[in-house]
């Protein structure tokens, strides 16, 4: 047998193994949280002709990574988790708008994390992709809730009051329910966006086996192409969000705040008009 | 950046006496920007104030600087609601200008604004253009934004951002068409870039915010998730409605369906989009069709949203 050449060759082993068992477990498809029955406009570019054989649902899959998902989804991931990690930092001292100061109080995590879910809330093109990220993350959170505690890590307690203030006044998104959880459990940021996407992109593959529909190894073969872009993804996310001269630009700001107007932008209308006809396709599995 | 002082504590007191004639418009003093084109473009500003006066919706403010004007306060559906006429003289938009437009609309008042023709973001030689509108709509007052199509050229440099901010109760439409390359003369958009922003929040909480940036002869203007190599496209938002998925089964009930546009209600605001795609003999793609399915749209949502039957603006006639 021969060598395995370097960058094949096992690397240092993980931090902490057990945060990447805890990865895979909030990624992987038999999470009870109903993301199965989700196209996201996928069912309906099948319906109208346009998604039809693996290459045009492989561009269609692309197309939604490279922009509404793994541009303005992932940013979004990524600033939650930063906040997550220290949801006091981002200071709304210099949160003026217009000559206004935020109504917001400084140093308040929970409303931290609620304007930025109200933010992301905001930046769902369709009643049906809104509707998607609340149920989800209700879901998630009655689920955790009713697991054992001491699974979950030591930051859990800290982070389930947080989230069962945000919950009393607002309905959190699964972004923001499901950055939480993994960052209780300590998985590290980069690795969170890649399992967020991975998870995303493995259902949206699913959902083209069943509508187009394609075979296994079409499906195997569309995952190989397109997961080969998450890290890259993962990384623009990071860089987006990770700055702190931008993040106490973000604070305050209802608008559009400067680290996504870097990104791609969620504007994609093809995308927006096939998740809006989804709502009165007569016939249809899914639920977006 | 100069502080500038509002616009209300310069001009507005004394505006409300053109409610009937009106002279020329109050010129911003001291300058805060140059008003003659330099070697970087135009800079123009234009700032609006409407208020209500018993029945009446009165032009109250009207200070311009550079380039943009309003003509005339004008009244073809009664006095209730005020038309303003956006008039921008040099009739496009070149690499380096840069465009504000600020607009209130006091407690109660109802406001349309539109202008004579189609916005041209001309072909930059490496400037890019700025237009940044912002609209302030106060407690149950209402404001609707009808610009005419912004065009595009090949080779241009633009950036729009639209920025919204509601009272509670106060609502606002808005309808705006988006034309890639002169279509007419064969042009494509090849190059350049288009950057476009728009974000609407009431009472501070975001309702809706989109934004991008088109790069010309980029992939995603053919994309299936992009412009399906639409040249036109146009967006209808109407925004501090209470049951907008309610008002989104109305208009789909209302409007013959069609692959060509969809709309969805989300929490405060009704989102219905257009793309010119040609998809059978005969379908309209241009930017003539998309106010032709907005003039529909708008025939149903204004008696239910507006208090007032859709009345085309004459100008958009001519």
């Amino acid at each position: 047998m021969t060598t395995l050449p370097a960058d094949h060759a096992p690397g240092p082993a993980a931090v902490n193994p057990l945060a990447l068992v805890r990865l895979l477990q909030w990624t992987s498809p038999i999470l009870p949280v109903g993301g199965f029955s989700y196209s996201q406009g996928l069912e309906s570019a099948v319906e109208s002709g346009m998604v039809r054989d693996a290459a045009s649902a492989g561009r269609w899959i692309r197309d939604v990574l490279d922009g509404p998902v793994g541009g303005v989804e992932a940013a979004f991931l990524a600033r939650f988790l930063t906040l997550w990690q220290d949801p006091t930092t981002t200071s709304y001292a210099s949160g003026v708008h217009d000559g206004r100061a935020s109504a917001a109080l400084p140093g308040e995590p929970e409303a931290h994390l609620r304007r930025l879910d109200q933010q992301f809330q905001g930046s769902r093109e369709s009643a049906q992709l809104l509707a998607e990220t609340r149920q989800m993350g209700w879901s998630l959170l009655s689920l955790v809730h009713g697991l054992p505690p001491t699974g979950l890590g030591l930051q859990w307690p800290a982070i389930a009051h947080l989230l069962k203030q945000l919950a009393e006044r607002h309905q959190p998104s699964y972004l923001l329910v499901w950055s939480g959880l993994a960052t209780a459990c300590a998985v590290p940021a980069g690795d969170a966006i890649i399992g967020w996407l991975w998870s995303w992109l493995e259902n949206q593959v699913m959902a083209a086996l069943k509508t187009v529909p394609l075979g296994q190894s079409a499906g195997q073969t569309l995952l190989l192409d397109l997961a080969a872009g998450l890290p890259d993804l993962a990384q623009q996310a990071l860089l987006a969000a990770g700055s702190a001269a931008i993040a106490a630009e973000t604070a305050a700001i209802g608008f559009n705040p400067g680290w996504l107007r870097h990104g791609p932008g969620n504007y994609a209308p093809g995308f927006g008009l096939a998740c809006a006809q989804h709502e009165t396709q007569y016939s249809r599995l899914f639920r977006s | 950046m100069v502080l500038v002082p509002t616009w209300s504590e310069i001009a507005c007191a004394s505006a409300s006496q053109y409610d009937q004639a009106m002279p020329d418009d109050a010129v911003l003093t001291p300058p805060i920007l140059s008003a003659c084109p330099t070697a970087e473009g135009w800079r123009a500003r234009l700032r609006l104030e409407f208020t209500r006066r018993a029945e009446r919706t009165v032009l109250t403010g009207r200070v311009h600087q550079g380039p943009l004007r309003v003509q005339k306060a004008l009244y073809p559906e009664g006095q209730a609601i005020c038309h303003g006429l956006l008039l921008h003289p040099p009739s496009g938009i070149v690499g380096g200008d840069q465009l504000d437009i600020d607009v209130e609309v006091r407690e109660g008042a109802h406001a349309l604004l539109t202008n004579p023709g189609a916005t041209k973001w001309y072909r930059s030689a490496g400037a890019t253009a700025l237009q940044d509108i912002r609209l302030r709509v106060e407690a149950a007052a209402r404001l609707e934004w009808l610009p005419q199509e912004n065009i595009v050229f090949d080779g241009a440099l633009g950036q729009q951002t639209l920025q919204v901010d509601l009272a509670s109760a106060a609502r606002f439409l808005a309808f705006e068409v988006l034309c890639l390359g002169r279509r007419a003369a064969g042009e494509r958009f090849t190059h350049g870039r288009f950057g476009m922003q728009t974000c609407i929040r009431q009472a501070g909480m975001p309702l809706w915010h989109e934004w991008g940036t088109l790069h010309g002869g980029s992939a995603f203007l053919d994309s299936p998730v992009g412009l399906r190599g639409a040249h036109t496209s146009a967006t209808l938002l109407l925004a501090g409605v209470e049951d907008a998925p309610a008002l989104a089964k109305v208009l789909r009930a209302a409007l013959p369906a069609s692959p060509q546009w969809a709309v969805t209600g989300l929490p405060g605001v009704l989102v219905a989009r257009w793309l010119g795609l040609g998809y059978g003999t005969g379908s309209a793609v241009g930017p003539e069709a998309a106010r032709g399915w907005f003039l529909q749209c708008w025939h149903v949502l204004r008696p239910l949203t507006l208090g007032a039957p859709a009345v085309t603006p004459r100008i958009w006639r001519t």
